[in-house]
C-alpha cells in the first residue's frame, strides 16, 4: 500500500486579541479563518465526500465560547519502517469503544484536516455525561485500564486471524475486500466493522502497538486530583487586580459557588459540589 | 522553565521535525484535561491554570500569571483546550531542546502570541518578558533585535521575525553536529590511545599538525 506523505499543520494560534480598549488586532481572512493556518475548514470542505466518510460524521455540539479557528494540531503518527506486526485489539466491547475514537479522528491522509477542536468535542460527547461524573470516568478507565480484563474469546480469534492476515504479503486493501471479517459483524464492536470497512493506515498499527502503558494513566489521575484538591483548598493566589475572573463563595448548604468575571462584565454563575 | 520529573507531561514527547504530538498523545491530553476540567466548561479558569503549572513546572507565581494572560486570547478568564495544547507544546519543547526548531515550524503562532497588542509587531520589551517560554537569553535577545530589525524600527514583523526562527535553527543544528563531531573525535582518541599506547600530549600534537597540513 502506498504511503502519502502526511499532511500536518501548524498549532493553532490566537485569532483575535484582546478587547476594544487595544489596538485594532490581525487581519482576519474572510470567513473568519485564522491566519496562520492554510484555510484548513475550506480546503476540507472541498474533499469530495465518499459514502464511507459520510458515516464517520457524528453531530458535535456547538461549543458555548467562541475559539479561534484550528486546524488540526496532531503530527501524523511515527511510523516505524518495519511492518505492524500485530493490532492491539484487546479493547473492552465497552461503548464508546476507545478504537471508534482511533477511526472517528481518521489516520487517513484525507481526513488529517479535521479541527483540533473536533477532536475534542468528539471526545467531549463521547465521554462526558452530565450529572454523571463517576460513569464519564468509570468509562474512561474502562478504556485503558480493562484491556487485559475483558477480551472476550471472539476478540482473541479476531485478534490471531488478523495478526496473520497482517504478516501476509496480501495488501491490507486486499485483506478488507476478503469476506473474512464478514462474521466479526455480530459480536465484535463498531470499531472492528469500521476498520474492516476504512481501510486502516500503516501507520496506525504502528502506533497502536505503542499505547500509553497502563501506569500512565493512574500517574494521570493522580496528577489530576493533586492539582484540584490543591486548587480547592487554596485561596485565590490573585490580587484583586488581577482580572479576577473567578471567585468562590460556599454557601450553608455545601455547595460552593464559582462565578467569573471579565473586568467589570458579569459572567455566569456555576454551582459546583465538591465533595 | 523545566517540567517536573515524574509528571504526566513529561511522558509525553514531541515529533523532532514537525514537534507536534502524535494522536495518542493528543487523546492523552484530552484525557488529561477532561480530568482537570471540575466545572465541565471545556476550560480551564486561572486557579486551576496556576496550581496545574505549579505543579508540574518550576515557575514562579509572577510567570504563571504571564503564560495565562497571554493565552487567555478572548480575555474571559479561561482558557480552552487549543490552548492548553499550544502551551504544552510550549513545554515538551522546552523539555525537549527543541525551541528552536519549535519556532521555527510554528513561526506564525508563535508570533502571533508574542503580540500582545495585535499590532502585527513583537517589540523588544514584550519579547523580553516572554523569551523564558523559549529559552533565549538577554544577549541572544539584544543580537536577534540587532541582526533581524531590517526596516530599524525597533520591532519585529512577522517577515523579520521567520528570518530569525530560520537562522537560529541554523545555528542550532550545526552546533548540534559540531558537538557530534567533537564526541567522536574524543571517543577517536581514547581508542587511538589503548591501541598505540602514545602518551595524550605527542599524540594531540601529531592530529594538530595533520589538521593544520589539510588547511
Amino acid at each position: 500500500m502506498e504511503e502519502r506523505p502526511l499532511k500536518v499543520r501548524t498549532l493553532p494560534g490566537p485569532l483575535t486579541r484582546r478587547p476594544s480598549r487595544f489596538t485594532p488586532g490581525p487581519i482576519q481572512a474572510p470567513g473568519g479563518t485564522s491566519h496562520s493556518a492554510p484555510a484548513p475548514c475550506s480546503s476540507h470542505q472541498s474533499v469530495p465526500q465518499s459514502p464511507h466518510r459520510a458515516r464517520l460524521k457524528v453531530a458535535i455540539p456547538a461549543c458555548p465560547f467562541p475559539r479561534p479557528l484550528a486546524s488540526l494540531v496532531v503530527c501524523g503518527p511515527q511510523a516505524s519502517s518495519k511492518s505492524p506486526p500485530r493490532r492491539g485489539s484487546e479493547r473492552p466491547n465497552l461503548q464508546p469503544d476507545i478504537r471508534n475514537r482511533w477511526t472517528m479522528a481518521s489516520m487517513s491522509q484525507t481526513q488529517m484536516d479535521v479541527p483540533l477542536s473536533e477532536v475534542c468535542d468528539k471526545y467531549y460527547e463521547e465521554v462526558m455525561v452530565p450529572d454523571d461524573r463517576t460513569r464519564g470516568r468509570s468509562s474512561l478507565k474502562g478504556h485503558w485500564k480493562d484491556d487485559g480484563e475483558s477480551i472476550s474469546l471472539s476478540d482473541k480469534v479476531n485478534f490471531k486471524r488478523e495478526e496473520l492476515e497482517l504478516s501476509s504479503s496480501v495488501s491490507l486493501q486486499n485483506q478488507v475486500e476478503v469476506d473474512d471479517y464478514s462474521d466479526l459483524e455480530s459480536s465484535s464492536s463498531i470499531s472492528v466493522i469500521s476498520i474492516s470497512k476504512y481501510t486502516p493506515h500503516r501507520a496506525y498499527w504502528a502506533e497502536q502497538q505503542n499505547r500509553l502503558p497502563l501506569p500512565l494513566v493512574e500517574l494521570m489521575e493522580n496528577e489530576a486530583l493533586e492539582i484540584l484538591t490543591k486548587a480547592l483548598k487554596s485561596e485565590l493566589p490573585f490580587p484583586d487586580n488581577f482580572h479576577t475572573h473567578t471567585h468562590t463563595r460556599k454557601d450553608p448548604g455545601g455547595f460552593y459557588w464559582t462565578w467569573a468575571c471579565g473586568n467589570g462584565v458579569s459572567g455566569c454563575v456555576c454551582p459546583v459540589r465538591f465533595p | 522553565m523545566k517540567l517536573k520529573q515524574g509528571s504526566f507531561l513529561w511522558y509525553l514527547y514531541l515529533d523532532k521535525i514537525y514537534c507536534l504530538l502524535s494522536l495518542r498523545n493528543v487523546k492523552a491530553l484530552t484525557e488529561y484535561f477532561y480530568l482537570l476540567d471540575v466545572h465541565r466548561k471545556n476550560t480551564l479558569n486561572d486557579v486551576l491554570f496556576f496550581h496545574f503549572l505549579r505543579h508540574i513546572t518550576d515557575l514562579r507565581s509572577r510567570q504563571i500569571k504571564m503564560v495565562f494572560d497571554v493565552l487567555d486570547w478572548n480575555a474571559t478568564g479561561e482558557i480552552g483546550f487549543e490552548q492548553f495544547y499550544m502551551l504544552v507544546c510550549i513545554l515538551l519543547s522546552h523539555q525537549n531542546h527543541l525551541e528552536e526548531q519549535f519556532m521555527y515550524r510554528h513561526s506564525r503562532p508563535v508570533f502571533d502570541l508574542l503580540d500582545l497588542h495585535g499590532e502585527l509587531k513583537v517589540g523588544a520589551a514584550n519579547f523580553c518578558m516572554y523569551r523564558f517560554l523559549f529559552n533565549i537569553q538577554k544577549q541572544e535577545l539584544k543580537e536577534l533585535f540587532h541582526n533581524f530589525d531590517i526596516t530599524g524600527d525597533r520591532y519585529l514583523n512577522y517577515k523579520e521575525f521567520k528570518l530569525y526562527t530560520i537562522f537560529s535553527t541554523d545555528k542550532s543544528q550545526k552546533k548540534g553536529k559540531e558537538k557530534k563531531t567533537l564526541k567522536s573525535k574524543s571517543t577517536l582518541v581514547k581508542k587511538v590511545f589503548h591501541r598505540v599506547g602514545m602518551s595524550q600530549r605527542s599524540l594531540l600534537e601529531k592530529m594538530r599538525s595533520r589538521s593544520r597540513e589539510h588547511n
